[in-house]
């Protein structure tokens, strides 16, 4: 009996062990799928891990260039937008904005004014969804605005 | 009917790999008649490791389009950052969208073909065209770790010692922030 628990504590330490020994992010991170996904932080679940962007989009105009990026997980299946400044040096108003395909309906969108990049909440996309893109300087509108890119 | 040649030149890469690729195309431009590529004249380029070849390029659409592929040196997530040029001046790129971009073997793949928008009109378009990317490049994490940000700020010191910069990640965004030292 001894010798029993002698193993089962050793067992145990050695679980506890791996466990500190594992990131932080693989312990706590989320995980969804689809519409499961809607209006939630891809940071904050691992559907960042493995996103990829489908489609690009540029616009250029005084406040300087500006990229949409339409985001996609394969393991979420869920998409979000991403804008990023491309002439940095200067803060900029951005927007991200992420539609549905016919580009009626906002289905997420975030704004800010103190990041070099900014990106929405997530949404389910099993079907195809549509992103948009816009910048201008601090406290004005937006000059640069992408055209939709859809995926 | 007129000929024209396209030069397409992959130059470079931001990230891992240096590529530089050029590929000569032919385009045959009917005087009324939707132009047309000769297929036959469709070349692809080789450096360090990576293909890239341009398919096709559509100039009877409202605005030009572009079909190439690349065989990327890794399975992450690359964009390519193509123009063209074009005897009056360069098209900036408009649009890179990932072909079957929510196919779970595009991901696995290390070939992928992306389809091209330039900004400008193609009617305007006369005599040679040049297609150029000037880069490859993986595209960044939503949220910049400290060992990413470590690891450009240590390229960076090699090139600029006294340039610095720190990564600041958010909820739903992100930034960096440039500091220099005067230099003694």
């Amino acid at each position: 009996m001894k010798i029993y628990f002698n193993r089962l504590f050793r067992a145990s330490l050695i679980l506890v062990l791996i466990a500190l020994l594992l990131p932080a992010q693989n312990v706590y991170a989320l995980s969804c799928y689809a519409s499961s996904c809607n209006n939630k932080n891809p940071t904050q679940y691992v559907c960042q891990n493995d996103a990829y962007t489908a489609v690009a989009k540029w616009a250029t105009a005084s406040s300087g260039t500006v990229r949409m990026d339409l985001r996609y997980s394969p393991q979420c299946a869920a998409n979000w937008t991403r804008t990023t400044n491309e002439s940095p040096g200067q803060v900029r108003r951005l927007r991200a904005e992420l539609w549905n395909s016919s580009k009626t309906t906002l289905l997420m969108s975030y704004e800010s004014s103190i990041y070099v990049y900014v990106y929405t909440n997530m949404y389910d996309g099993t079907v195809v969804r549509c992103g948009k893109g816009k910048q201008g300087f601090v406290g004005s509108g937006f000059d640069a605005i992408t055209a939709f890119g859809c995926a | 009917m007129s000929n024209k040649r396209l030069r397409f030149k992959a130059l470079g890469v931001v990230g891992f790999i240096a590529v530089t690729a050029i590929l000569i195309l032919s385009v045959l431009q009917t005087q009324a008649a939707i132009p047309t590529v000769n297929r036959k004249s469709i070349q692809e380029s080789t450096r360090n490791g990576v293909t890239i070849s341009l398919k096709n390029l559509d100039l009877g659409l409202e605005k030009p389009v572009a079909e190439i592929c690349i065989d990327l040196p890794t399975t992450e997530d690359w964009l390519p950052y193509p123009s063209l040029q074009t005897r009056a001046g360069e098209m900036a790129v408009e649009e890179v969208a990932l072909q079957g971009a929510k196919d779970p073997a595009t991901y696995s793949s290390m070939s992928r073909c992306y389809r091209v928008i330039f900004n400008g009109r193609s009617k305007d378009i006369n005599g040679e065209v040049t297609v150029v990317v000037t880069k490859i490049q993986t595209t960044l994490p939503e949220v910049v770790s400290e060992d990413l940000c470590a690891s450009g700020r240590a390229r960076l010191s090699v090139t600029s010692p006294n340039v610095d910069f720190s990564c600041t990640t958010s909820s739903n965004g992100g930034t960096s922030k440039l500091s220099a030292s005067p230099q003694t």
